[in-house]
């Protein structure tokens, strides 16, 4: 019994999500409500605001700039949290040994 | 790895990998790519190398120096943050006093040499290699 | 017929749903810490894909104009959730090699990363 119900859970699951899947709007319909007036200031004033052709990385550098710069944060975060559980007694395991 | 047939191709190969990072990173204002996958490229030239010729020799390229320079990496991220809010600062009262205007059929003089992409691409490489190498000197 | 195409036009929000209930049955049915790891990863790629299709549109070229300003004609990609799928990928890069550092210290303190081998042992 517990074999199939697991299974079963998931399936409902899957259908829940396909019928809410069919109440959004199509993709690629330059209608659709993401494509908001942000999209557009940003592909008409690229050039103007930043010279920058590619409007990923104008995004990426000034429209969004501290968005980047905590990501920076993020990324010595895991740096630092990896190595100061991997090694972070290092010392002390030594000293122990000793 | 002992194989004279890898580490001959992987010693050719190396620096046009290099080379292509440098590129995309140079030219991430103008073309397809960007910083992200340029420092992608650089990060993964150097685990490529580590893979090959072991952890001893990419360690003389790479000096592994994090654990010991933890304020100075901090620092230099802090460096990084104002440089990123001083250029990306109020870009609309930049646009009134008509710092960026350009006519319709003007050439764009599109910026090389840009700090924030250099360091963001130095930020991705960085964690690329030394996250591989703390995991790898674990084996040992 | 009217059924079929409205599938097709939603294939992407389809694939995407569909990745997401694999990976949240690999987090919670699989006792191997790492293909926990690895269900986590397939989750996150569900997400990407699914908001890099909110951004589409159809016949649209790639958000990177000349080098010569010229008047916007073309219909050019919503350039927004690229960036942002960008800032996404690194975050879940952290999250997986902070995730693998904790499974190496679960390794060397129990000898195992069968979760339920982890709890027997803890139980008693």
């Amino acid at each position: 019994m517990k074999k199939f119900f697991i299974p079963l859970v998931f399936l409902g699951l899957l259908g829940i999500m396909f019928i809410s899947v069919m109440e959004l709007p199509a993709i690629g319909d330059p209608e659709n409500p993401s494509q908001n007036e942000v999209a557009d200031y940003y592909i008409e004033n690229a050039i103007d605001d930043t010279k920058t052709p590619n409007t990923v990385t104008a995004v990426l550098k000034y429209y969004r700039g501290i968005d980047t710069l905590l990501e920076a944060g993020v990324l010595f975060t895991s740096i630092v949290a990896v190595i100061s559980v991997l090694r972070g007694n290092e010392k002390k395991r030594s000293i122990k040994e000793e | 790895m002992d194989d004279l047939i890898v580490k001959t191709i992987i010693r050719i190969v190396t620096p046009f990998i290099y080379l292509y990072g440098t590129y995309i990173i140079l030219n991430a204002s103008a073309s397809p790519g960007g910083s992200f996958a340029g420092g992608a490229i650089m990060g993964s030239a150097i685990v490529l190398y580590t893979i090959v010729f072991g952890l001893a020799k990419a360690e003389k390229k790479v000096p592994d120096r994090l654990g010991k320079l933890k304020r100075e990496v901090l620092l230099c991220f802090i460096l990084m943050a104002f440089v990123v809010v001083f250029m990306g600062y109020d870009v609309l009262q930049l646009r009134e006093a008509g710092a960026y205007q350009i006519a319709y059929g003007e050439k764009v003089q599109v910026e090389m040499l840009s700090l924030v992409n250099m360091g963001i691409a130095f930020k991705v490489a960085v964690t690329l290699i030394s996250l591989f190498h703390v995991f790898i000197k674990e084996d040992h | 017929m009217e059924f079929l195409e409205i599938i097709m036009d939603r294939i992407n929000y389809f694939g995407a749903a569909t990745l997401l209930v694999i990976g949240l049955y690999t987090v919670l049915t699989h006792p191997n810490l790492l293909k926990k790891v690895i269900g986590l990863n397939i989750m996150e790629t569900a997400v990407f894909l699914f908001m890099v299709s909110v951004g589409y549109v159809a016949e649209g070229n790639a958000p990177i104009l000349g080098t010569v300003k010229e008047p916007i004609t073309a219909s050019y990609v919503n350039p927004l959730p690229t960036a942002m799928i960008l800032t996404g990928i690194v975050v879940a890069v952290s999250i997986t090699a902070y995730a693998l550092s904790l499974i190496i210290k679960i390794y060397e303190v129990y000898g195992t990363v069968e979760l339920d081998e982890i709890l027997e042992m803890r139980g008693e």
